[in-house]
């Protein structure tokens, strides 16, 4: 029996080959206590030790430069400059010295303590750092006791194979060599890791993410890494074997065939034309999703302002990013999402109490409204940055015709304030929310009154409606963005923009899923947004289909009783026209 | 007897991906040249400017505002070269993530 694991797409390609299971811990470190005769001399041994471990780094660092190139092999100088560093030697030189401790215990504690005062940060940047100096514990402590340098995997045969690990380090991964190494899959890891990074310039397709991998998989079993969509295939069946065949021939051409369609016009087989945006959460990727092919912004994220920084965002850089994406589209909508902030991303200097439902909580609208001090800095920000574009200011979780008035009355403020400094704005901008809660799509007639446009949030409105954390993957089966109860709310909220003739899109993932955008142009929402690298692939599927198919579809969905009945519906009603197998969507398709 | 100069320099990260692993690395190189003790400080905690450790624990992003101090006979020089790695984005300011 096949088992299949779903995790995250870290670098692209698909594989076969046989699992071999990484062999790389940090080793047991007996406690014992040295004669007091001894500790010079275990202090010798320590520096000797640390010399050989940073001879072989250097050596390893020179492979990658000639491999992969300069840029590439500087990613091993912060573990190198480790080995010496003062913070690190002293320490356990010191616990040798003092404690009697030989330098194994004295190391691993220091690396402990070190390791501790990382761990009170929660900046990503920091933790990925935490990586590299478990490598090193590897390496020291393994010669520190007098143990063979560990072999990551056995090398004996000449088959391709794939390594399957908790997680993975640069120096493990720069030696690779992508004919035998034909595959990477880990537990932990993300797609910014640098080993991932590494991965992806060798060319070695890799999913990381998958929670249990390594507890799933016997070595020597066979296995497909499936790195476009995040997937791991364990003991594939000969049915599976066919399908991976089949797949890393259409994947080829698939890839080739979407370089081309960023120039082409995203209309449907009859003429129907979609609105395609594109998702950024950095404005420097403005340019990538113009190349790719998008015709505006359907939702700037503006949380990297705020998260991770240690003090508010100033009005002046906010108006420099928010104006670099205008510019970057003249004359196309660009969507600004106010600040979303709760949930699951905290900014520092907010010092926001852990709450018991962080979902249900002090976030995004609200905690605008309650800031002032945060929120009018941004409204002035994005109010300069309408003299430059056609800018839309886009309300998160909204639920009340208050929120938005609340709104209106800070803009109006803002407003007379610039004009009294003379400095430019257009006022013709628009305002509107983001549909994402039950209580927003059940009131949306009443909404629609005050918004001039309605923008449909997917991956909140599924998690609001469903109950379901959308962060707990224990629950990721119950994620269904195909529930009735989800594309009935599609439809009411489609319905009553048009009565109130206001535009209404959709931004979330399920834009970016074949079927998704099939029921939601078959639902006549006209403007789709979706994260940039997807573009292409979304505008292929909305040329191959008819509109009028979709809207047949559609309402055959509407009447559907299950998610699985949805499912059936759109998938038949797209029929042929798309491949769903090689789509990259995020989540499975579940097709029937 | 001679005062040991202590200087101060106010910068600002400039490169889109802040002192991440490889500028961390850059900035502690650097530092090393000099015989002046470098401390680097933002918000209050102080790391030690020639510490690979030290100064990632500072996970300072685009846009942080860091203190370098120096104190020794070349801090003067030391300042400049360290103060105008940061302020330069390290050479990597328009690098994609």
């Amino acid at each position: 029996m096949s088992v299949t694991l779903d995790g995250l797409p870290a670098s692209e390609g698909i594989a076969f080959g046989k699992v071999h299971l990484l062999n790389w811990a940090i080793p047991d470190v007996p406690h014992r206590t040295l004669p007091s005769g001894e500790v010079d001399a275990e202090i010798e041994r320590f520096h000797r030790t640390r010399a050989e471990v940073k001879a072989h780094l250097e050596r390893i660092q020179s492979e990658a430069a000639d491999r992969l190139g300069d840029m590439e092999a500087r990613i091993f100088d912060p573990q190198i400059l480790m080995l010496d560093d003062a913070e690190v030697v002293d320490g356990t030189v010191q616990y040798i010295a003092e404690n009697r401790l030989p330098a194994s215990r004295a190391f691993h504690w220091r690396m402990l303590e070190l390791q501790h005062l990382w761990r009170r940060t929660s900046n990503p940047m920091v933790l990925d750092r935490l990586n590299d100096l478990e490598d090193l514990q590897v390496r020291l402590l393994h010669r520190l006791l007098d143990l063979p340098d560990p072999q990551a995997w056995e090398d004996e045969s000449t088959e391709p194979i794939i390594i399957v690990g908790r997680n993975l380090t640069p120096s493990l991964t720069v030696q690779m060599d992508p004919a035998r190494v034909v595959g990477i899959a880990t537990d932990q890891g993300t797609r910014t890791s640098h080993w991932a990074i590494l991965a992806r310039s060798l060319g070695i397709p890799a999913v990381v993410g998958l929670v249990h991998a390594s507890r799933s998989v016997e070595e020597g079993q066979d296995a497909i890494v499936d790195g476009r969509v995040g997937r791991l295939i364990i003991d594939p069946e000969a049915r599976d074997r066919d399908v991976f065949e089949d797949r890393r021939v259409r994947i080829q051409g698939w890839e080739e065939e979407l370089a081309q369609i960023a120039r082409l016009d995203p209309i449907t087989l009859d003429g129907h034309p979609v609105a395609l945006r594109a998702n950024l959460d950095l404005p420097g990727e403005s340019v990538r999703a113009r190349e790719h092919g998008a015709e505006g912004v359907g939702l700037f994220r503006t949380e990297f302002l705020v998260v991770g920084r240690s003090s508010m965002p100033q009005e002046e850089e906010q108006y420099e990013a928010y104006r670099h994406v205008a510019e970057t589209f003249p004359n196309r909508a660009v969507f600004i999402r106010t600040f979303d902030l709760g949930g699951d991303k905290f900014p520092m200097f907010l010092n926001m109490p852990a709450e018991e439902n962080p979902f249900l909580g002090w976030r995004a609208i609200r905690v605008c409204l309650d800031r002032l001090e945060l929120f009018r800095p941004q409204l002035r920000a994005i109010l300069r940055a309408t003299a430059h574009g056609d800018i839309r200011i886009l309300l998160p979780l909204v639920n009340d015709v208050e929120e938005i008035l609340r709104v209106r009355e800070l803009l109006g403020e803002e407003e007379a304030r610039l004009k009294d400094e003379g400095i430019p704005f257009a006022s013709s901008y628009k305002l509107g929310i983001l549909v994402e809660t039950p209580a927003a799509a059940l009131d949306a007639a009443e909404l629609a009154r005050h918004c001039d446009f309605f923008s449909i949030g997917t991956n909140d409105l599924v998690q609001y409606t469903l109950a379901v954390d959308r962060t707990n993957s224990r629950l990721a089966e119950l994620y269904n963005p195909f529930h009735p109860a989800v594309v009935r709310q599609l439809h009411q909220v489609a319905r009553v923009s048009h009565a109130a003739g206001i535009e209404v899109s959709v931004c979330g993932e399920m834009a970016a899923n074949p079927l998704g955008t099939f029921l939601l142009v078959g639902l006549d929402i006209g403007a789709l947004s979706v994260a940039w690298p997807a573009l292409p692939e979304v505008k292929k599927v909305i040329r191959s289909f008819r509109v009028e198919d979709a809207r047949a579809a559609a309402r055959r969905a509407l009447a559907a009783s299950t998610s699985a009945d949805v499912t059936r519906c759109l998938a038949e009603g797209l029929g042929n026209a798309v491949d769903l197998s090689a789509f990259s969507g995020r989540w499975s398709l579940s097709l029937p | 007897m001679n005062e040991t100069p202590v200087q101060e320099r106010r910068v600002r990260i400039a490169n889109r991906m802040g002192m991440h692993a490889r500028p961390a690395a850059a900035f502690v190189k650097l530092a090393g040249r000099f015989k002046s003790e470098i401390v680097l400080a933002r918000d209050g905690l102080e790391v030690n400017g020639k510490s690979i450790m030290g100064v990632l624990m500072l996970a300072a992003e685009q846009g942080a505002e860091l203190t370098i101090r120096g104190e020794g006979p070349d801090s003067e020089e030391a300042l400049e070269a360290l103060g105008d790695l940061v302020e330069d984005g390290f050479g990597e300011a328009g690098e994609e993530p």
